[in-house]
């Protein structure tokens, strides 16, 4: 889990410009004011801590704890951007008007022209989701895991994105606080507390049974349970239905497919009881076929909910790379093994599907060598004094993202990379990745190929995109706080080219580091629930849209009227 | 037919699909049916253990744990919380035996169900308060008097609720120990987190400052008891700054320790590529701030510690410098006519990271004894140069044991000019030190006959305890076929004697003057003995309990 901050866009790219401001005001002052409420309730919300902060110097915050009536005044030197947001226990951290499916908020803009003094900041409670879950027999499945996938758009694309997991206590009882609203799946798994011991007397059963006189089993024959005549009889209980418990999404689904929705209001609380049924389990066992010198690792078992995954059993692979799944119920589950070896020739991941039905299986996994990508960051022109806040991501074909940090050196690393073609962005506020530079100082494109078990070096050249749209959105003449506005490229490969906003409390917005290129721009009322990158969305949107042209090194002001979300009718996905 | 019942020990109802395994002439597996009953048909006469669990119950012996628990209890416990919190408790069983013969009748096993402490926490603005950390702390005897042992951890959810579902029936005190610890990882310069600069103070419930000053709440079997807390909350501060001899990219842990605490506190914040951290909300006190990185490539850990005093200001842009283990030579001086026999088994065992153990033993066999706990048979011949490897910073406990030795005892351990003997030691990042062990030769013995009711009392255990905590441990031996006992290798100082019959639990043996004795150097005592009744009574020819 990261606490990446949230961060505005908008906030971010002003940082040279206030620089440069600075100086120069202080003269007039101006309030920034209004009170707190509870966005369903519009109760005024008391000890709430409130602050505010210019958009681009964070650590320059006041603070103030609400009273009774939820009230806050801060008196501050304009005209700039500033930042305002809510802490207060059982509400997540929360900017003024945050849209969490993007991380933009709305920054206020105390103005003459601008009433900054009665704002109403709705601060949308966490969400809940509690339950129980529980055997066939009605009794609590203590310590079953629980975990839940939101199905939402996120960075314009619809996705299934795991909110958090969380353990049973003692009575069956789970509940996961402080989530965004929304729709959720619950999935819930566990282990019944009988199972180690009666695996455990079943083995020593099997034991018994092949003291002399006994009928061997057949290896990979089923375990035959005929007994010598010196063992004793072996009897299990008549109702005796299994070991495991087979996974189960809410309200009773064998996978997500099966599953409900359950939908969740801001500050609502939904209540989910799940039944888990036993299941006879078998055992998994598996290979990992690396040649010559091979590094330990780890292996898991997954239970796969679209694009998330739950960890269902997790175990260390020794050198041998042999390795068992025990007490598995049917179901289908995906392995994942990993080297302990980040590199290198003796580094290896798999992953594979794998159907398990009533039955022990044995599977082969032929895994790849890992790679690895590092390099310097350079710069066109000149470079800037700090390097911080700069990241470099690759995108393979599937999707799959590795992403990393610049070091304060200058220096990238990307250790464990499945072998394969990637997509590479990286940038910050300020600056956006143009090329690959050779040995020979040539260009080479944002794509390349990392071959198993090598480590790629490449030296990533970035560029001062200083391509900029910047203006204001209205409705019927007067500014439109809160709109999302969209700058789609023509050519929907080009993944990296999206930029979004919200405008802040003066309808204003500012799109930057803007590749050169033919754009879609759109101003929506709202921007949540909206897959701008999904084909048919994308079509509807740029019929709505202002067709734009930015060449290096343009600096547009684009005004434009919000377009109602309701009217361009996108259709429920 | 073997059957029976399973009964709940406070209230004598059934206990309904209660797993009940046998093994006999015949062996298996039955659930009681909503009575509590169980049966099998057609099974040989004859000698059947069973072996009876159902989570929400314990067995009888978990109430009066044997002095071994007690023993192992006194080390340093784990406190790692997301252990404590995800791993469900282990299962306890009920273990019995019944002889099933024509027309017998059926076996009656009794389990005693759980008790629960819960609660609410409110801030002083009487809102509840998420994520806090509540400790039950168990209460029991030991042998410098009480020993407060953290039994469980759980963490306030976002109503400001916690509870302890399952604990062993038996005595609490119950502590609100601040914000819970947690290490999350983040990225970039910027960390915005709005945290609202206010901490919490450790409390105990209900309102005290130290264990002494709680209320001990006695929990009878089945009993639910209720601890609300109203914290005060306080200014906190935030400590920040950057971890030096850092990994990139390695799994990274930071954890605050409240000077004289052993539960972790802190909401730390971590950057994987540059080390930059903040550990925010830091109410006013000393603090050692602990991080611990492991990187699996090098299959190495690397550990810092750093003192902290936050009083009335943020802590910016401190360094701490991360190191991997150091090796710490180990030498061995034998005195006072102590031959170089047997074994010395040496184990570190960290504070904080107990999966890091170290060991290592020095010596040779002289007979076919093997050392306790079956360590490895040490190369013969000339003395090896030996060292506890990898030992990363922590606070260690040197456990010690010599086997084979004859009347040698551990005279000292001194970790540089530190004596280890007893107790925790820290362990700093590179520095190392030495360790040297002192075996004298001239231990006292200790030997005699214990009788019961007259007759011999043969597999009668005989305890020499130290009269007082820090002494020279506890020995134990088992009567022979004529009662004798024989205990040598004694550290000399002064002691209690008393013999068993059965299994005493630990409140017995503690709570027993016994005889009372002083051991000098190299002094052979014979002391006969009248063994006294333990309350365990199941392995009355006694045995080997520890």
């Amino acid at each position: 889990m990261t606490g990446a901050p949230t961060r505005s866009p908008a906030g971010l790219l002003l940082a040279v410009a206030f620089a440069l401001a600075l100086p120069l005001d202080g003269a007039s002052d101006y309030f920034v004011s209004g009170v707190v409420v509870d966005s369903r309730s519009h109760a005024p919300l008391a000890n709430a801590m409130v602050s505010l902060a210019p958009a681009t110097a964070r650590e320059r915050k006041l603070e103030q704890v609400t009273k009774k009536d939820g009230r806050f005044s801060f008196t501050v030197s304009g005209p700039r951007k500033y930042s305002l947001s809510v802490t207060k226990q059982g509400y997540p951290s929360q900017a003024y008007k945050e849209a969490a499916f993007a991380g933009v908020s709305s920054a206020i803009v105390p103005r003459d022209d601008q009433d900054t003094g009665h704002i109403v900041f709705e601060a949308r409670r966490g969400s809940v989701i509690a339950g129980l879950v529980k055997d066939e027999d009605s009794e609590p499945v203590a310590n079953a895991l629980v975990a839940i996938f939101q199905s939402a758009v996120l960075d314009g694309e619809r996705r299934i994105i795991g909110r958090g997991q969380t353990r049973a206590n003692a009575a069956g009882e789970f509940r996961l606080s402080g989530l965004p609203s929304g729709n959720y799946y619950v999935c819930a798994m566990g282990r019944p507390w009988f199972a180690d011991p009666i695996i455990q007397l079943q083995g020593m059963q099997r034991i018994a049974a092949r003291l002399p006189g006994a009928v061997r089993t057949e290896p990979g024959g089923e375990h035959r349970e005929e007994t010598s005549q010196s063992a004793p009889k072996f009897s299990r209980d008549p109702g005796f239905r299994g070991t495991a418990f087979s996974t189960t999404f809410y309200p009773n689904g064998q996978s997500v497919e099966q599953a409900s929705l359950v939908r969740l209001d801001a500050g609502g609380e939904a209540q989910v009881s799940i039944t888990l049924p036993l299941a006879r389990a078998v055992s998994v066992t598996a290979t990992i076929s690396v040649p010559a010198e091979t590094s330990a690792g780890r292996a898991s078992l997954y239970k796969k909910v679209h694009d998330g995954y739950v960890s269902f059993l997790d175990v260390w692979i020794s050198k041998d790379g042999k390795f068992h799944f025990d007490n598995v119920p049917p179901g289908s589950y995906e392995i994942i093994a990993t080297s302990q070896a980040g590199t290198g020739a003796s580094s290896w991941h798999v992953r594979d599907q794998v159907e398990v039905g009533v039955s022990d299986i044995e599977v082969t996994l032929t895994p790849q060598s890992l790679g690895s990508l590092s390099g310097r960051v350079l710069f066109e022109g000149e470079r800037p004094a700090p390097t911080a806040d700069l990241f470099v991501t690759l995108r393979n074909e599937e999707g799959g993202l590795a992403r990393t940090e610049v070091s304060p050196q200058g220096s990238f690393s990307l250790p464990r990379l499945p072998a394969g073609r990637y997509e590479v962005t990286a940038g910050n506020a300020d600056y956006i990745a143009a090329y690959f530079t050779g040995s020979d100082g040539e260009r080479l494109p944002l794509t390349l190929t990392i071959p198993p078990g090598e480590t790629t070096h490449r030296d990533l050249t970035l560029t001062r995109a200083v391509s900029v749209i910047e203006g204001t959105v209205e409705n019927a003449g007067a500014p439109q706080i809160g709109a999302f506005v969209l700058l789609m490229p023509k050519n929907a490969s080009e993944r990296w080219a999206y930029r979004v906003d919200q405008t802040d409390s003066d309808g204003s917005y500012r799109l930057a580091t803007i590749p050169s290129g033919d754009y879609f721009l759109i101003a929506l009322s709202d921007g949540n629930d909206v897959a701008y990158r999904d084909a048919k969305v994308a079509a509807i949107l740029s019929k709505a849209a202002k067709p734009v042209h930015v060449d290096a090194g343009d600096r547009l002001e684009v005004k434009m009227d919000v377009v109602s979300t309701a009217t361009v009718k996108l259709g429920q996905p | 037919m073997l059957s029976g019942a399973v009964l709940n020990s406070a209230t004598d109802a059934g206990i309904a699909r209660a797993l009940v395994s046998y093994n006999g002439g015949a062996s298996g597996f039955r659930f009681t049916d909503s009575g509590g009953n169980f049966h099998v048909e057609d099974v040989p006469c004859g000698y059947y253990s069973l072996n009876v669990s159902k989570p929400g119950f314990v067995s009888e012996q978990d109430l009066s744990p044997p002095l071994s628990s007690v023993i192992d209890s006194a080390g340093p416990p784990s406190f790692d919380d997301e252990e404590t919190q995800q791993t469900a408790r282990p299962l306890s069983a009920t273990f019995t035996g019944v002889n099933v013969e024509p027309g017998s009748s059926s076996t009656r096993i009794r389990l005693v169900p759980v008790s629960s402490i819960a609660g609410v926490v409110l801030d002083d603005n009487s809102e509840p308060l998420a994520g806090a950390a509540v400790q039950a702390v168990s209460v029991k005897v030991s042998l410098d008097g009480r020993d407060y042992a953290p039994a469980r951890t759980a963490r306030t959810d976002d109503l400001g609720r916690y509870a302890f579902l399952d604990l062993v029936p038996g005595d609490y005190v119950v502590r609100l120990a601040g914000e819970a610890s947690s290490t999350r990882y983040f990225i970039g310069t910027r960390l915005n987190l709005n945290n609202d600069h206010r901490g919490l103070p450790p409390l105990y419930y209900p309102n005290g400052d130290s264990p002494a000053s709680a209320s001990v709440l006695h929990l009878a079997p089945g009993e639910r008891a209720n601890a609300d807390f109203r914290g005060a909350m306080e200014p906190a501060f935030d400590i920040d700054g950057r971890l030096a001899g850092f990994a990139p990219d390695a799994w990274t842990q930071m954890q605050l320790y409240r000077d004289g605490d052993r539960l972790p506190v802190g909401a730390a914040f971590v950057n994987l590529s540059s080390g930059l951290f903040r550990v925010i909300d830091v109410p006013r006190g000393s603090y050692t701030l602990r991080a611990v990185q492991y990187h699996a490539d090098l299959e190495k850990w690397l550990a810092a510690e750093a003192r902290v005093i936050v009083s009335s200001e943020p802590i910016r842009n401190i360094v701490v410098e991360l190191a991997g283990g150091a090796d710490i030579p180990v030498s061995v001086s034998y005195e006072a006519g102590a031959q170089p026999d047997g074994i010395v088994l040496l184990m570190l065992v960290p504070q904080h990271t107990p999966s890091n153990r170290r060991q290592l033993s020095i010596g040779k066999v002289s007979n076919a004894r093997r050392p306790v706990g079956g360590a490895p048979e040490p190369a013969s011949g000339p003395a090896q140069a030996v060292a506890l490897t990898d030992v990363i910073p922590d606070k260690y406990r040197l456990n010690l044991m010599l086997s084979g030795g004859g009347t040698n005892y551990v005279a000292s351990a001194k970790f540089g000019e530190l004596e280890v003997l007893h107790g925790e030691f820290p362990v700093a990042g590179g520095t190392g030190g030495e360790l040297h062990v002192t075996i004298r030769g001239d231990g006292a013995s200790v030997e005699g006959r214990a009788t019961f009711q007259g007759r011999p009392a043969t597999g009668a255990s005989v305890y020499l305890m130290p009269a007082a905590a820090g002494g020279g441990g506890l020995k134990v031996d088992y009567c022979d076929e004529e009662g004798a006992y024989h205990i040598q290798g004694v550290s000399p100082g002064d002691y209690r004697i008393q013999a068993w019959r059965g299994s005493p639990t630990a409140a017995e043996v503690l709570s027993t003057s016994g005889a009372q004795l002083t051991l000098h150097p190299g002094e052979h005592r014979t002391v006969p003995l009248e063994a006294a009744s333990g309350s365990d009574q199941s392995n009355p020819g006694g045995g080997p309990l520890l």
